[in-house]
């Protein structure tokens, strides 16, 4: 098991797996499905998947930093690598969500796909730098 | 080997002097060497106290671990998107 976490891939996929595990669970208790359950499950989890992905990666610099506080210098800019590219998608993401459809650049590839797509990206990244900074 | 066992028998000498001067005995001293490794242990005062050096390596490196960084998360996202669209294609 410790195995697969000396792995770039498995880096970048397990922060996903608390995701995962919420939606399901929300989707199989909480939620109250009324119509089409296709159309329930992309205006409830797919658009909106894009801020749950960023929080996380941003969850994980934070648990970083506490959990390398111990270990003296240059913390900061181990930090400002890491917290880079969820920062970044995040500006680039806000864009997309608020500001595409202003530009009438209305479809579901701009405004849902398109953010899903930086933040798991960055989700990933982050992720496996938390790593190779760790090493 | 004489002069070995020369110089082992004025060290001795030399601890039989000194240890009861201070009221110490060769076990107590050997118990106090143990304890003080132990709290370096504790306070990570080895030779192979490992730091993480990435700011400290050539640019080059460090551009290289961002860049493969870069490519296993692309390759992450490629997979799970992947495999939302297989799955979302198989259900709809």
């Amino acid at each position: 098991m410790i195995g697969i976490l000396d792995n770039k891939i498995a880096a970048a996929l397990l922060p996903l797996l608390p995701v995962m595990l919420a939606a399901v669970f929300k989707f199989s208790v909480i939620d109250d499905v009324n119509g089409d359950p296709y159309l329930h499950i992309f205006s409830n989890y797919v658009v909106g998947a894009w801020i749950d992905v960023l929080s996380i990666s941003l969850i994980g610099a934070i648990a970083w930093a506490y959990a390398s506080a111990g270990h003296e210098r240059f913390i900061a800019k181990e930090l400002a690598i890491i917290v880079a590219a969820p920062m970044l998608t995040l500006v680039v993401c806000v864009f997309f969500r608020l500001g595409a459809p202003k530009m009438n650049w209305n479809g579901d590839l701009y405004v849902v796909y398109i953010p899903l797509c930086l933040s798991l990206f960055s989700l990933a990244f982050s992720s496996v730098m938390i790593r190779e900074l760790s090493k | 080997m004489n002069d070995q066992n020369e110089k082992q028998i004025a060290l001795e000498a030399v601890l039989n002097d000194i240890l009861p001067k201070h009221r110490i005995s060769g076990s107590e001293l050997a118990e106090t060497i143990h304890e003080v490794s132990k709290a370096a242990d504790r306070a990570h005062i080895t030779d192979e106290y490992k730091t993480n050096d990435f700011l400290e390596k050539p640019r080059r490196k460090k551009l290289n671990t961002v860049l493969e960084a870069a490519g296993s998360s692309a390759l992450a996202t490629a997979g799970v998107l992947a495999a939302v669209w297989a799955i979302l294609h198989a259900l709809i």
